[in-house]
């Protein structure tokens, strides 16, 4: 065994020299930056831009007159792109469109709200920009259909269920019935022993898993057929001490 | 047994084929060698760092074609030359060697020469690279008769070159090199391992950076790996019982996997 408090003396060191290292890094930096910065507005004051143009430019400087151009009228609002025309709400039954935005506290005081071609459950809302109508329609999906949150499922369970559709490792599908039946999933235990039996049928863990977990599930006399017609075959000390116990009806 | 002294048995560092992950790069070696050993090669080299599972690939092939192949397993090298001898007598006659006697290197050669064509007898050497030289030349020798055939496991070393080059040269038909596990590869062997055991939640606890973190001192090499994890878990054992305040029970501890790169030398503070 390591003298703990040592090698957490030692960790405590290791730490420090590993955030010593990119503090030094940016203090450097920030040194170098401001000594660039420094250096160059010392040199302008000493040599200003125009010192040049003054040397090699003797004559009087001529303004020229350029003919005024008259002031065009700019758009007040540039014309949208084809794409950028209309975020189509489908099918959506709300009678006024302006309420409709308000409830989603999005500003459309400089939208512009045209009536749509399209039937009265159809609305058109145009004058935003791209990522304004991203959000828009975000919002709108939310309230129109909202998702059901998905259950959490633990990324190794997840890797080894992607894994046994590509693999058909018995083993997989044996991890996997043990993982469920250890959180109480009896059903789901049930499901992935029996496809590790369905690869394998001498895999004995998948068979105590199955067992059990058709026990867990109420179909204790179920469970006992099974293991009975297993250890026929096999004569396994595990099986038959499974067996036992759910014969006596005692905790397995 | 608590709840990390599990865990740290899951990374026991031993040959144990039942407690083999398998992997992608360790699966085409398995595979080659399985390959190799269908077809008439007098010798086979096996070879990689240390730590790269070459043990246990010989281990399983042993496993699996005990009960189809004569095959046999030399775990330890045998530097003795009459020690070798014994051994190899014991497995052609399928006796032991009386004692007080010696039985001449010819002899053998000429026996092998006798059963030709009647058995085929695979040895698997492991650690070759602590092998005398003479005795390579022996067992070159004893390959050309056709009836022992070899696969001579060693770290990649300048020896492997010399062995390579000296003794087997034009012999050696099939090389396997056994490389150190990929950052994916590593993730499963960490997983899989925790979860032989039945270690569900520590499983689940190990995140990418953590994975990251232990190839960036591993390399990817399972024995290193082994190591890391067994020292890491053997440091929770002790705030466990020293100061469980330490760390909590939900997140898998980055500061006991750094104090354990520490302990094992992975890093150099």
């Amino acid at each position: 065994m390591y003298d703990i408090p040592e090698l957490e003396k030692k960790w405590k060191r290791y730490k420090r020299n590993k955030i010593k290292k990119p503090i030094l890094i940016t203090l450097s930096t920030l040194t170098l930056g401001a000594i660039l910065f420094l250096g160059a507005t010392q040199y302008k004051r000493f040599f200003p831009q125009n010192s040049t143009s003054n040397t090699t430019s003797q004559q009087a400087p001529v303004v020229k007159k350029e003919p005024q151009k008259p002031l065009q009228r700019k758009e007040a609002v540039s014309p949208l792109k084809e794409e950028e025309k209309a975020i189509i709400i489908k099918k959506t039954p709300i009678p006024k469109a302006a309420n409709k935005s308000d409830d989603i506290g999005i500003d459309l005081s400089n939208a512009t709200i045209v009536e749509p071609d399209v039937p009265d459950d159809e609305i058109r809302v145009i004058g935003f920009d791209k990522n304004e109508k991203k959000r828009v329609e975000k919002e709108y999906k939310m309230l129109l259909n909202p998702q059901k949150k998905k259950p959490k499922i633990d990324p190794i369970v997840q890797e080894y269920q992607e894994r046994f559709t590509q693999s058909k490792d018995p083993q997989d599908a044996l991890y996997l019935a043990k993982y469920f039946y250890k959180k109480r999933k009896y059903q789901k235990a049930e499901i992935w022993a029996a496809n590790a039996n369905n690869i394998d049928g001498e895999l004995e863990d998948s068979w105590l898993i199955f067992a059990k977990a058709k026990a867990r599930q109420g179909h204790r006399v179920e469970a006992i057929k099974i293991l009975q017609e297993y250890y026929d075959s096999t004569a396994s000390p595990k099986a038959k001490e499974l067996l036992d116990k759910l014969r006596r009806n005692k905790p397995f | 047994m608590s709840y990390f002294e599990i865990a740290k048995t899951c990374f026991v560092d031993e040959v144990n084929v039942d407690n083999y992950v398998e992997l992608p790069g360790s699966q085409k070696a398995y595979d080659e060698l399985e390959m190799f050993l269908e077809k008439p090669f007098k010798l086979i080299l096996l070879y990689g760092e240390p730590g790269t599972g070459k043990s246990l690939l010989l281990s399983r092939i042993l496993d699996k074609k005990k009960y189809q192949k004569e095959i046999h397993y030399f775990d330890s090298p045998l530097l003795e030359e009459e020690e070798f001898f014994r051994k190899l007598f014991n497995i052609l006659i399928q006796k032991p060697m009386p004692k007080n006697t010696k039985v001449d290197f010819n002899t053998f050669v000429e026996f092998c020469k006798a059963i030709k064509g009647q058995r085929e007898i695979i040895i698997l050497l492991d650690e070759a690279q602590l092998y005398p030289k003479k005795i390579l030349e022996q067992i070159r020798i004893l390959s050309d008769t056709g009836v022992l055939r070899f696969v001579i496991s060693l770290h990649k070393t300048t020896d492997e070159d010399v062995i390579a080059k000296t003794h087997f040269r034009t012999r050696i038909w099939g090389t396997i090199e056994l490389k150190n596990a990929t950052k994916e590869e590593l993730k499963i062997y960490i997983h899989q391992k925790l979860l032989r055991f039945n270690q569900f939640e520590i499983a689940s606890q190990i995140k990418p950076k953590h994975i990251n973190f232990i190839y960036k001192v591993t390399k990817g090499n399972f024995r290193e790996c082994s190591k890391l994890m067994y020292t890491t878990f053997e440091i929770y054992q002790y705030y466990e019982k020293h100061d469980p305040s330490q760390f909590n029970r939900d997140k898998f501890s980055q500061k006991f996997l750094e104090m354990a790169a520490i302990a094992i030398g992975a890093i150099d503070v």
